[in-house]
């Protein structure tokens, strides 16, 4: 049986090139870059050429506005919590979307406890924000907004530079979570008025615990890891030097590979959609041009995002969706219920990312094998109208 | 224990191969739990068959363990009672299938609720159907004929909680009470010490009584294929009805009967009164049981007594015949037909025909009864469409149904014996039969 990971924005593989320069860091270089010796100084050198790599990926003039985390939630909550807790005498507003990734979500949601207000701007049945609805949710209280790039599950890129505007004119702190876009799309930090950018490194297929904040010259955070100052003081805590290198690497493959990987990926995507779209009660979640180059999501009405899922994976086939059944909290995808899906709706959703060992031939099995699934399921369903 | 946050393998073949998918045509209940909005919404059929579940059949939206419990449960639930089937909990469901995980036990595992929904349907649905058809009712059970049969199965029926009703033309408790009143009920055992025909008609009627059945003394002139009984007093429907119009003696069809059976003129047809006798010369027509018991009512209070047999035997109990032949007020001429009787205003002679001698013989005679037989009083069902035999017996299977639905027939109408004990039976059987047609219990 033929096997498709199509699942990249849950997990992606290691590049194999990304591996392979990461490996000696594990047992013969390993060195800390703190250290004044030879070794220690080696692995300061490849530290500080990640940072450059990352730097260079998404236009940030000086490499030293990048700061590595361990994951990219890690990165969310240092760009919140560290200028919102800097900034808190500027005022106690806080902008941001109804679609934005939990780590997200619940550090504004905390935020909150502490005496932040926080405007939560809703979206379009695509997922589009409206910038002119941020800028007018902008008070005098407003320090910071916080919209993401892409959002991973219906693959919505939003007007940043648009966005980017009207926080750099009203001089307002701008965090963008780009955790699904860097590496995918071209990402400019100047070009687009962005003051902090969290930047995953799994999501371009570098390694997992390894991530980075961009925080633009001049802005200053409230750090909330303290200890050797590791970072500039920013994030304290012995770099990971294996993973920042890997990292590294793989900002520079993506750097490299953007143009020709994104057309290949954007032909195999409007594959996926144009033929699943054939389907009778079928939906494409998020925009129709607007998107990722490898995102296509769908919703089938009257069948369940579960029983899909494992359908798929019975014939070889890993993907994912946003319904409650596959939650730990039992709850429907709030980025789905925010584009104004019912949860009825949101439950029968199911969402294909492709990745770079995605190949035609895993599109075309992928097109001959979810409707064979939604077919069955729907035979199955008490809600499927028969004929 | 780890907790469980994997389907087990039981659960994913149940997934992956469901089985009794669909809809059941004709269901006889429904039952929807669950939600869409909170992703899992169940709907189970079922089939039910003598408080069977005969089918099981699902459609489910929802997540693996919303459809392999769906499943399960039809597996389970299959084959059993409706009592054994509302026992099946959730808990059994996942045990059933090796486990559910955890976050699945709530949301996921409502398929015993809802075979429980769909039993609950059906119980609603029959009560709501057995409602509507009583309404539609005035009985469950008419009797038609008020003797020994129509009495008894209006009692045991009532007895059994159907309602009931009795038709009698004329006088409650058929031939026991205008035939042989005073007779005690001797074939029956039990009886036959102290209880007198008239005693056993009495105590019948008390009994239908304080069971409630309804006793209407009128004659039921018409009964129609869809059960509608028609009486002086009105239309009535019953959901069975129940044939006990029982038999008469039978006309001998001589010259003469018809002009001195009326009026007290002298041809019987039984005794009624043995003091009527008194004194009288009387020819007794028969040679059965009957004609032995018209014979042996009067032995004390006649002059003489003779008796016309068409055969050489008679045909009753051996010790009756016994105290007959010892008696020297009788005398019995066998092979010998009855041919005339004749008179001026009353009975004074019969001609009679000596079938071995081929002989004429006149016998100067007070009275005449004639013991013939019975015929049974099925005439008015012709129309209906009862088949019968060639003697006019309504032909009945065990349960003593007749060929048209919802109809039955008791006693001597549908029986070779016309006994008391005989006619008492068939009342128990229909009732048995009448309560399982009508009620349908679990157990028939």
């Amino acid at each position: 049986m033929r096997k498709v990971y199509i699942d990249h924005s849950s997990a992606s593989p290691v590049d194999a090139r990304v591996l392979e320069a990461m490996m000696p860091y594990f047992d013969m270089d390993v060195g800390n870059p703190s250290s004044l010796h030879s070794a220690g100084r080696k692995a300061k050198r490849e530290l500080e050429a990640a940072r450059g790599s990352v730097a260079k990926l998404i236009g940030a003039p000086s490499s030293n506005s990048i700061i590595f985390t361990s994951c990219a939630t890690e990165s969310n909550n240092l760009a919140l919590r560290g200028a919102a807790l800097r900034y808190k005498d500027r005022g106690n507003h806080i902008i941001t979307t109804s679609i934005e990734h939990m780590s997200v979500m619940n550090t504004l949601k905390d935020l909150q406890r502490s005496g932040f207000e926080v405007t939560y701007i809703p979206v379009d049945k695509d997922g589009l924000v409206d910038a002119e609805r941020i800028k007018k949710a902008i008070t005098d209280k407003t320090i910071l907004i916080s919209v993401i790039y892409a959002n991973g599950e219906i693959g919505t890129v939003q007007p940043i530079r648009e966005i980017g505007a009207i926080a750099s004119d009203k001089k307002i702190l701008f965090h963008v979570d780009g955790t699904a876009a860097v590496g995918k799309v071209p990402v400019k930090v100047e070009e687009e008025h962005i003051d902090l950018l969290t930047i995953s490194s799994n999501d371009m297929f570098g390694p997992k615990g390894v991530a980075a904040l961009y925080i633009k010259q001049g802005v200053r955070l409230m750090p909330f890891m303290l200890g050797g100052g590791q970072e500039f003081g920013i994030r304290s805590g012995s770099e990971n030097i294996p993973g920042i290198v890997g990292m590294g690497k793989a900002a520079e493959i993506a750097r490299d590979n953007m143009v020709e990987e994104g057309a290949r990926l954007i032909k195999m995507r409007d594959r996926l959609i144009d033929n699943i779209l054939k389907l009778e009660y079928t939906h494409l979640t998020g925009h129709r041009t607007k998107r990722l180059p490898n995102n296509a999501s769908f919703r089938f009405s009257f069948i369940e995002g579960e029983s899909i899922i494992l359908q798929l994976n019975d014939m070889g086939i890993t993907a994912s969706t946003g319904s409650a059944c596959s939650s730990k909290t039992l709850e429907p995808s709030h980025v789905l219920i925010a584009t104004g899906l019912r949860h009825e709706e949101a439950h029968g959703s199911l969402l294909l990312t492709l990745g770079r060992s995605n190949s035609e031939e895993d599109v075309e099995y992928v097109i001959k094998s979810v409707p064979e699934i939604v077919t069955r399921l729907r035979a199955l369903s008490p809600l499927y109208p028969t004929k | 224990m780890a907790e469980q946050f994997e389907y087990s393998e039981k659960v994913m073949d149940h997934f992956r191969n469901p089985r009794n998918v669909g809809q059941i045509k004709d269901a006889s209940g429904t039952g929807r739990v669950g939600n869409p909005v909170c992703g899992d919404l169940m709907e189970i059929q079922i089939k039910v068959e003598n408080n069977i579940l005969k089918d099981v059949k699902f459609k489910t939206f929802g997540c693996g363990s919303a459809i392999a419990t769906s499943s399960m449960i039809t597996e389970m639930a299959i084959g059993k009672t409706l009592e054994e089937a509302l026992k099946i909990t959730r808990g059994d469901v996942a045990a059933e299938l090796d486990g559910l995980p955890a976050i699945k036990m709530h949301c996921s595992n409502l398929a015993a609720d809802a075979l429980h929904a769909a039993i609950k349907d059906y119980i609603a649905k029959k009560e709501e159907r057995a409602k509507i058809e009583a309404e539609k009712y005035d009985f469950d059970v008419i009797v038609v004929g008020g003797g020994p049969g129509g009495l008894t199965t209006g009692i045991l029926c009532a007895y059994k909680g159907l309602k009931t009703a009795i038709f009698e033309a004329s006088n409650w408790g058929g031939l026991l009470s205008w035939l042989c009143p005073t007779k005690m009920m001797e074939n029956f055992p039990g009886l036959s010490e102290k209880t007198t025909c008239k005693d056993l008609v009495e105590t019948w009627m008390s009994e239908a009584k304080k069971l409630n059945v309804k006793l209407l003394n009128e004659r039921v002139t018409e009964i129609s294929k869809d059960r509608k009984v028609i009486a002086k007093s009105g239309e009535y429907r019953s959901k069975i009805i129940v044939l006990a119009t029982g038999s008469s003696p039978a006309t001998a069809g001589v010259k003469g009967e018809d002009m001195f059976s009326k009026d007290d003129r002298g041809v019987y047809y039984y005794v009624t009164n043995p003091e009527k006798f008194t004194g009288k010369r009387v020819l007794i027509v028969g040679g059965g049981s009957s004609a032995v018991d018209a014979a042996l009512s009067i032995i004390d209070t006649a002059d003489l007594i003779t008796i016309a047999h068409r055969h050489n035997e008679l045909r009753a109990v051996g010790q009756k015949i016994e105290r007959l032949l010892a008696s020297d007020k009788i005398k019995i001429l066998y092979d010998t037909e009855l041919v005339e009787i004749t008179g001026a205003d009353k009975v004074e002679k019969a001609i009679m025909r000596d079938l071995k001698e081929d002989e004429t013989i006149q016998q100067v005679v007070d009275s005449v009864i004639l013991a013939v037989g019975m015929t049974p009083n099925t005439e008015i069902f012709k129309t209906l469409g009862i088949e019968m035999n060639e003697k006019g017996y309504i032909k009945t299977d065990k349960t003593q149904k007749t060929n048209i639905d919802g109809i039955y027939a008791v006693g001597d109408i549908a029986s070779d014996l016309a006994l008391v004990v005989i006619a008492v039976a068939h009342g128990a059987t229909v009732a048995h039969n009448a309560y399982i047609e009508l009620r349908m219990p679990y157990w028939r």
